[in-house]
């Protein structure tokens, strides 16, 4: 465990000499002004959820772009720098390079999603707009289980992946995939399974189910009882609850989904380098 | 008990065998000089003990424990130069260092170290804008790192300069003298004569020899040269010492006649040569390493 830690700190820290995290770094910065500029700018219309929502709104977006971004370079670019010999020729197994690397760049982008939330609800507060305590914590909580599940995702990948360009692609194309496409996904099928032409008819409920089994609608089923002011900025990329709210939208299972999609992608990229030869 | 224990090992990347059924066993304290030309199966090796690539069949046993199940627990008592290295991240070469014993959960003055590979200029610069040279002696440092009982050197003398390979030779000795265990592989066969205690000799994936560097001389046997100069080579010398017993191979440049033989022949062919006209020197020596090298991998490095 220690080991573990000491690879994710060394992830961490290395960040600080790493060009790619300032450009990365100066987004999530302008996004906090953006966001805290345009609630200062209409004070009597915000609220004290104003800079929370719009942030996570953002975060949405930039956020996972930056977390893919940032991440899906770390194993498998060891691997090729060699990087990752030096390292497992030093007492460190490569569960520990794996799961130390994806803590270290899910508390380097927590800590970015902090930097965002900070700066918008600093600048919307001087410029005279009410900003509740609450509503920042709630939105600092839900970027991060957010951002860790694509940092997940795209760490899985880089340590499954035998090559950059491979892991590259992978990434970026789940990130479209997740953010754009998942919705089109059953339609696709669908159109298949009629015999490619349109599908006629109700949508089966699996479809319906299967819009709840992405990260973000999930994370917003999850927290829309607890955070009902702010979870509503998850929406712009998942799909609406139904008025019926079927067993699939409860929170708890929106929890499971969550849990499988942070655990799943990263576990999976350690069991592939777990059997490979260097 | 052996440091190091290989059995049976046979390694197959798609088609191609790198290993074949290598046995190879190294004694606790000694410095073994693992030889062979490249791709002779030096690096694979070296991988299988570090858990880096996994036997096809075999298995390979460090202090005593698997190589593949207690990778972690071997590492942590042993140094090791990779090959293929890289350094970390932007680090430091001093925090590449620190960051060594930290993982091996030692003591120690990151600064001893770097003064003892000769880098403590280049402490606080990045290990990335490093010549080749630097970060080879920067890698020893950080394999030097808390005393470790086994240090596995892969190619350590690659990319250093004279100077380098002199202080190489000198680390390698005093981890000797400290009782630890040395274990590196080379082509370059004046390091492996000068350190080490034995030698094996590796080529296409199966060890042709292992033995001190007396004993294989020994065993090659026919390798020693004598050289005979004379004020003429008279017609039918040549033909007489090839003719010899333990002669193998007899040539003439500028008037020196050169037998490639086994020592008990020497002085036959000195005789002949006495006989047949005037001798005016008389030099032989023994095989050297590279004969040796050549003898047992066929002349293919």
């Amino acid at each position: 465990m220690n080991r573990l830690l000491q690879i994710a700190r060394k992830d961490f820290r290395d960040a600080a000499r790493d060009r790619e995290l300032y450009v990365a770094g100066a987004l999530f910065l302008l996004l906090g002004l953006a966001i805290g500029y345009i609630v200062g700018g209409s004070p009597e219309q915000a609220d004290g959820a104003s800079v929370a929502f719009g942030s996570l709104a953002g975060l949405t977006f930039i956020g996972t772009l930056a977390a893919v971004a940032l991440s899906q370079n770390q194993i498998v670019g060891k691997r090729s720098s060699g990087e990752l010999r030096v390292l497992l020729s030093l007492p460190f197994s490569r569960r520990d390079v794996v799961y130390g690397s994806f803590f270290g760049r899910w508390a380097l982008l927590a800590t970015m999603s902090i930097v965002t939330l900070v700066v918008a609800a600093g600048l919307a507060f001087l410029r005279g707009a009410p900003v509740g305590v609450a509503p920042l914590l709630g939105a600092i909580v839900l970027a991060s289980v957010l951002l860790g599940v694509f940092v997940s995702l795209a760490v899985g990948l880089s340590a499954g992946s035998e090559n950059t360009a491979r892991a590259a692609a992978g990434s970026f194309g789940i990130f479209i995939v997740v953010l754009f496409l998942w919705g089109q996904l059953p339609g696709i099928v669908r159109y298949v399974l009629n015999g490619f032409s349109s599908p006629t008819g109700a949508t089966p409920s699996w479809a319906k189910a299967w819009g709840h089994l992405q990260p973000i609608a999930a994370l917003r089923n999850l927290s829309v009882d607890v955070f009902p002011d702010i979870a509503p900025a998850l929406s712009a990329f998942a799909n609406s609850i139904p008025e019926s709210q079927p067993v699939y939208t409860e929170p708890w299972f929106g929890a499971l989904v969550v849990l499988a999609w942070v655990v799943l992608p990263v576990t999976a990229g350690y069991l592939k380098l777990r059997g490979a030869d260097l | 008990m052996a440091a190091i224990d290989v059995s049976g090992v046979t390694k197959q990347f798609g088609g191609v065998t790198a290993l074949q059924n290598l046995d190879l066993t190294v004694e606790d304290g000694e410095v073994f000089g693992f030889l062979g030309p490249n791709g002779a199966g030096k690096s694979t090796t070296i991988d299988i003990l570090l858990d880096h690539v996994r036997p096809t069949a075999g298995s390979a046993r460090v202090f005593g424990m698997d190589a593949q199940d207690q990778s972690v627990s071997i590492r942590e008592r042993t140094g090791v130069l990779p090959e293929g290295y890289g350094p970390l991240g932007q680090m430091t070469g001093r925090t590449h260092v620190e960051f060594a014993l930290e993982a091996k959960g030692a003591g120690g003055d990151p600064d001893a170290l770097l003064e003892r590979v000769g880098i403590t200029g280049a402490a606080d610069r990045r290990a990335v804008d490093y010549s080749k040279g630097m970060k080879q002696r920067l890698m020893l440092a950080m394999a030097l790192a808390g005393d470790p009982e086994l240090l596995i050197l892969d190619e350590p003398t690659t990319g250093l300069d004279p100077n380098g390979a002199r202080t190489m030779r000198k680390i390698v000795q005093e981890e000797a003298d400290r009782g630890a265990t040395v274990f590196f592989s080379s082509h370059i066969l004046e390091q492996v004569e000068a350190v080490c205690d034995r030698v094996g000799i590796l080529n296409q994936g199966h060890l042709a020899a292992v033995d001190t560097i007396d004993g294989l001389r020994e065993a090659a046997g026919a390798t020693g040269q004598v050289r005979v100069t004379m004020d003429a080579v008279p017609d039918g010398l040549i033909e007489t010492i090839e003719g010899l017993d333990g002669v193998n191979s007899v040539s003439i440049t500028d008037g020196t006649l050169v037998a490639g033989c086994e020592n008990p022949a020497k002085g036959a062919v000195v005789h002949h040569c006495y006989e047949a006209g005037t001798v005016e020197d008389v030099e032989t020596s023994e095989a050297s390493l590279e004969d040796l090298f050549v003898s047992y991998t066929g002349g293919g490095a």
